[in-house]
């Protein structure tokens, strides 16, 4: 996409951002998600967000892992609880989960203004001079 | 009363007319820049170049590779009006030059 | 008349624009087919390298191909941000390019026009 150089930087952003909402969500979707004690609690995903190696926009530059310890909570009535009824929850806080997508979204939508500004601004130059 | 009429004097003898003096060339007009086949011909060059440059930036338009769309269309705008102008300037000139033959007649 | 190496040129580009296209429109109807491979149509590179080695870019042909995207849990590997500004480039770059062969020809007539 080199010809609209402004459309391909802006996608490369759309790109990143899509994947951020997909972490968040994958996260929200495991929030209530017990595991025992003797293994890991589900682990929220972070998009690494670093800049384009070719230096054209942004790239995902690798998954983080949150704790794996989890919140130990008292469940001595979960199938899953040990012997001392603990539980494993994963560490995850709903509220920043929820501004996160808030963040991720107004950033995708940005990124989509860029993409649609950009086209007019190349219509105006695939017209120059006709007629 | 009237004198008496003098005598004429003898006219002098005619004095040779001088050799004429071999006339040096007319300097010629300066460089080929004002005289009109001139112009012409330096138009038809440039309009010849810009469309080379279009054409160019035509096949980097087929393969994607143009930097910027505008750099297409800026060519091909030079090009097509370049052609236009030159053509312009060339008709007047035919025009000018079968006017001034009408007259001739 | 009409050989000319640009004019070649974006004749093989509006063909292979216009397959990108449909082939784009069959990836967005099929975003919720299971097992539906996207179809990508390639031909930059190939005009690229038959230009640049000399070859008459006529013998260029778009080729489809399978997208490598990995596939989704919905069983389609269809990317829509990516097939949406692929979209916008493609519309974009057959209007320049339908622009490029109007200004050769326009050029054709003038000339044709003034004599």
């Amino acid at each position: 996409m080199s010809t609209f150089n402004a459309i391909g930087v802006a996608g490369t952003g759309v790109t990143v951002y899509r994947k951020w909402l997909d972490a968040v969500s994958d996260n929200i979707a495991n929030i209530d998600n017990v595991t025992r004690t003797s293994q890991p609690a589900f682990q929220a995903r972070y998009v690494v967000a670093q800049e384009a190696q070719d230096g054209n926009g942004a790239q995902v530059g690798g998954i983080a892992y949150g704790s794996a310890e989890g919140r130990l909570e008292y469940e001595p009535d979960n199938p899953m609880a040990d012997t001392e009824g603990y539980v494993r929850r994963p560490d995850i806080d709903l509220g920043s989960q929820m501004a996160q997508m808030i963040m991720a979204q107004r950033a995708y939508q940005a990124n989509l203004a860029v993409v649609d500004r950009a086209r007019d601004s190349y219509t105006a130059a695939i017209n120059l001079g006709k007629g | 009363m009237t004198s008496p009429i003098s005598a004429v004097s003898a006219v002098g003898g005619v004095t040779g007319v001088g050799s004429i003096t071999p006339s040096t060339g007319v300097a010629a007009t300066s460089g080929t820049d004002s005289d009109f086949a001139g112009m012409l011909s330096k138009g038809l060059e440039s309009v010849q170049a810009s469309q080379t440059n279009a054409n160019n930036l035509a096949v980097q338009v087929a393969n994607g590779t143009v930097t910027d769309p505008a750099q297409y269309t800026m060519a091909a705008t030079e090009a097509s009006l370049g052609l236009q102008l030159t053509m312009a300037i060339r008709n007047k000139a035919v025009e000018a030059f079968q006017e001034i033959m009408r007259m001739q007649a | 008349m009409f050989d000319d190496l640009s004019s070649s040129a974006l004749r093989v580009a509006v063909a292979g624009l216009s397959a990108r296209q449909t082939a784009i429109a069959n990836n967005i109807a099929n975003i919720e087919t299971p097992g539906y491979q996207a179809r990508k149509v390639k031909f930059e590179e190939a005009l690229s390298s038959a230009v640049a080695s000399g070859r008459a870019p006529g013998t260029v042909t778009p080729s489809v191909q399978t997208s490598l995207e990995p596939t989704r849990l919905n069983g389609s590997n269809v990317n829509l941000d990516e097939e949406t500004l692929s979209h916008i480039d493609t519309t974009m770059r057959y209007q320049l390019t339908l622009r490029a062969m109007d200004s050769k020809y326009g050029m054709l007539r003038d000339a044709i026009k003034g004599a």
